[in-house]
């Protein structure tokens, strides 16, 4: 508590007369001089050792400590309103010793359903930007996404990466047909086209360029993704265009940081189109309880964005590491008490959804 | 503290009230005279309230804090991952109002006797099993089974063995005792551990299911404090079996020996065997009654009947167990659906008032356990501590009782409560 507020109740309780002046003057902590502060300002915290982060939000503070909030801007914030609204419905006695996380996406094995999501410019956050990240995925056995509007060249991605990559377009963009004539050259397994951000990333109506998608899947052999999905009725557009995945995603361009998850828009898109092709999801996925109701609702995968930045801002490559193994850590362990040992036993038995806000009570 | 504590310790109208009764006491001639030395340090006119000041649960737990080393405390206080379910219990019972559809009768016709799994109680509240009682007080787990003995209930031994049993039931005589398990994966070693256990006076057996792979992060007391413990702190497997199981990964990654699916995520697999399966030979062994601690699901409340649980306790683990998990209080009306009363339903994980169990008991639950308010009594004050907080319990879940017209536990029926689970 600070001292002026002590002084301020004396002064109240004395009240102002001569005694209590008197007694005030007595009590003032004597000082150097006017204007020297009582005390010195606490020197910035020294940034944490990885090893000692235990969740993913800690590597944002680390983030913001290492790069300045200013730089981490575009990249911070969260939601938990809609995760908050769903519980896990776990069951005992099940033996998870084996537990096996891997799924088979568009043909590749992967280790676990997270996969690092495309976000732009990472140089913006460490100076070997996209091949660290690379670098980091590459290690924690996960696929990644590459940008269209990545700071490092295709190339130098490539080489760091031992995991599949895929190859993220805005739809509508000209540029598209160049980038995924690399496709090969940069051994892609997948081509994301992102709906509804425009041609730049920035924020657009909600007035999806069908053609700019019929376009993607025309320039290329890859199985091509459609990101952006928020209704069922989108998702069998997108299908019925071509299209061998969708991302249930709400993001348009720009920060994120005001937006809500996605969780509940998963079950219908999966409801339409998950018998015929994979639905992964994006957006605030943060615990592996929150990536588990994903799956449990009908996601085949997600994709992690703004935690990944978090990792190479405040610890480049091994962040990036980091960040997703603690993911696939959580998500094992939560899988473990839940009593699922796999994927497949992985419905939506296990998540009871709740209302918006519990009913409001009267406290008197 | 739930929200509506918080809210009443924080309130304006109660700040503003006590600086109107601290200018009230300021003029009176008493307050001048101990204003007279005004440089007293401030730990001198602070004191810790007495034991015969507390009144409610809340009450103990400052002074508990007081008297522990934050890591201690923190052990205490902690829940899983992000707390979202230990919050969730306390919120549940702010979703349960009790309408009480009979007049009110006198205290002194309130009689909440019954039977419970072979023992005789006054009061349907049990002292669950909670570790580390040594590091609350220097009498430890025998100061709270003393304390559960002079309020009449029964205590619960967490990790009981042959030798503490021993100890904890010579020395408190007329106790009843209870033994808590956790799953030993080896069953011979489980048999002698038991036989030990039961030949040392312990009547019923309670296992423990929910504790596979709990985690749980820094609390805000350790955050705030500026501590920065050099590891993640980890339940289940504990710390070092978390990191012994990402080393093996490591090391199977580049080509070391093969390891278990769960060890390949870095999760321990010390705790991933548990199965029904171990319940049927812990049934062969407990010469007593068998409870399952640990329950959330009805289809896992049928499954203990199946494999011969005498009652089962549906818990969360205070919150310690899994987080984004739901709290007991909204599963418990379909639990006890399930059980349909073919055994006891206990039930544990969030309560702090005498109208809290009044709630569970409405809601079906034949009896209920204590976990953090026991700890509270008993780091506050010892075994009388202990006591007194069973005590009030008592008394508050009496006063209820009385308000709502119960007379007895029969009477306390989902007919007395309104739930708004949602």
């Amino acid at each position: 508590m600070p001292d002026n507020t002590n002084r301020t109740t004396r002064r109240a309780v004395l009240g102002t007369g001569a005694m209590g002046a008197g007694l005030l003057a007595a009590h003032q902590p004597a000082q150097a001089a006017v204007g020297v502060p009582l005390r010195e300002t606490l020197p910035p915290p020294a940034p944490a050792p990885r090893g000692e982060l235990v969740n993913v939000f800690e590597y944002e503070e680390q983030a913001k400590l290492a790069q300045g909030a200013a730089k981490m801007a575009p990249v911070t914030g969260s939601d938990r309103t809609i995760t908050d609204r769903i519980t896990l419905r776990p069951r005992m006695n099940i033996p998870t010793r084996d537990l096996d996380l891997t799924t088979t996406l568009f043909g590749d094995a992967h280790f676990t359903p997270i996969i690092v999501g495309p976000m732009a410019d990472q140089k913006r956050f460490h100076p070997e930007g996209e091949v660290a990240t690379a670098r980091g995925a590459s290690a924690a056995k996960a696929a990644m996404v590459v940008s269209s509007q990545s700071s490092m060249p295709l190339s130098a991605i490539t080489q760091a990466t031992t995991q599949p990559l895929w190859l993220q377009v805005f739809a509508g963009n000209p540029r598209n047909k160049d980038v995924l004539a690399q496709a090969s050259s940069a051994k892609a397994k997948a081509a994301i086209v992102t709906i509804n951000a425009g041609a730049s990333g920035a924020a657009a109506s909600d007035h999806i360029d069908w053609a700019g998608v019929d376009a993607v899947v025309k320039a290329t052999t890859l199985p091509v993704i459609v990101k952006g999905i928020t209704h069922p009725a989108d998702a069998k557009e997108a299908v019925a265009r071509g299209a061998k995945g969708v991302v249930v995603s709400n993001w348009r361009g720009g920060s994120a940081a005001a937006l809500k998850g996605t969780l509940l828009m998963i079950a219908p898109v999966a409801q339409a189109v998950g018998g015929q092709v994979p639905v992964l999801a994006d957006g605030s996925f943060r615990y592996g309880a929150d990536i588990l109701k994903a799956l449990a609702l009908g996601a085949k995968g997600v994709l992690i964005g703004r935690p990944v930045m978090w990792g190479l801002g405040a610890y480049g490559a091994d962040g990036v590491q980091g960040v997703v193994e603690m993911l696939q850590t959580d998500l094992a362990r939560i899988m473990a008490m839940c009593g699922r040992v796999n994927l497949a036993a992985v419905n939506d038995s296990l998540v009871r959804i709740h209302a918006a806000l519990p009913p409001a009570k009267n406290h008197g | 503290m739930a929200d509506i504590e918080k809210a009443w310790a924080l309130s304006p109208s109660r700040r503003k009230a006590l600086t109107s009764l601290a200018g009230f006491v300021a003029s009176s001639p008493i307050a001048a005279v101990a204003q007279q030395d005004p440089t007293k340090p401030l730990s001198a006119v602070r004191r810790v309230p007495g034991l015969a000041e507390m009144r409610t649960s809340f009450d103990f737990q400052p002074v508990f804090e007081g008297n522990l080393l934050p890591s201690v405390y923190e052990y205490t206080a902690h829940g899983d991952g992000s707390e979202f379910t230990l919050r969730r219990n306390r919120q549940a019972f702010d979703w349960v109002d009790i309408v009480p559809t009979r007049a009110p009768i006198p205290e002194s016709q309130v009689d909440l006797s019954s039977e419970l799994l072979g023992v005789k109680m006054k009061f349907p509240m049990i002292v669950g099993p909670s570790s580390g009682q040594n590091q609350l007080h220097p009498e430890g787990e025998v100061g709270m089974f003393k304390g559960a003995t002079a309020a009449g209930m029964v205590d619960v031994l967490a990790g009981a063995t042959a030798s503490t049993a021993k100890t904890a039931v010579a020395a408190v005589p007329g106790g009843t005792l209870w033994a808590q398990h956790y799953p030993i994966e080896n069953l011979t070693t489980m048999q002698t551990a038991l036989s030990g256990v039961q030949d040392s006076g312990v009547t019923n057996i309670v296992v423990t299911v929910d504790q596979q792979a709990s985690v749980y992060e820094r609390t805000l007391l350790i955050r705030n404090l500026g501590g920065r413990p050099t590891r993640a702190a980890a339940g289940g497997g504990g710390n070092a079996a978390a990191e012994a199981a990402a080393a093996a990964a490591a090391k199977a990654a580049a080509g070391g020996p093969a390891v278990p699916g769960s060890v390949r995520y870095r999760v321990s697999d010390r705790r991933l065997w548990y199965s029904w399966a171990y319940i049927d030979a812990l049934r062969k062994v407990a010469r007593s009654k068998l409870i399952v601690k640990g329950i959330l699901d009805p289809e896992d409340a049928k499954l203990a009947i199946e494999h011969g649980a005498d009652a089962i306790l549906v818990s969360n683990h205070g919150g310690r167990s899994m987080d984004y998990g739901p709290s007991t209080l909204e599963v418990l009306p379909e639990i006890v659906a399930a059980v349909n009363g073919r055994i006891p339903v206990l039930f544990d994980s969030g309560i702090r008032r005498g109208a809290d169990i009044f709630k569970a008991l409405a809601l079906g639950a034949n009896g209920i356990s204590l976990g953090r308010a026991a700890r509270w009594g008993l780091g506050a004050y010892g075994p009388l501590g202990a006591q007194r907080v069973f005590e009030i319990l008592k008394q508050e879940l009496v006063q209820t009782c009385a308000a709502a017209g119960c007379s007895k536990l029969s009477d306390i029926n989902k007919t007395m409560v309104k739930t708004h689970f949602a």
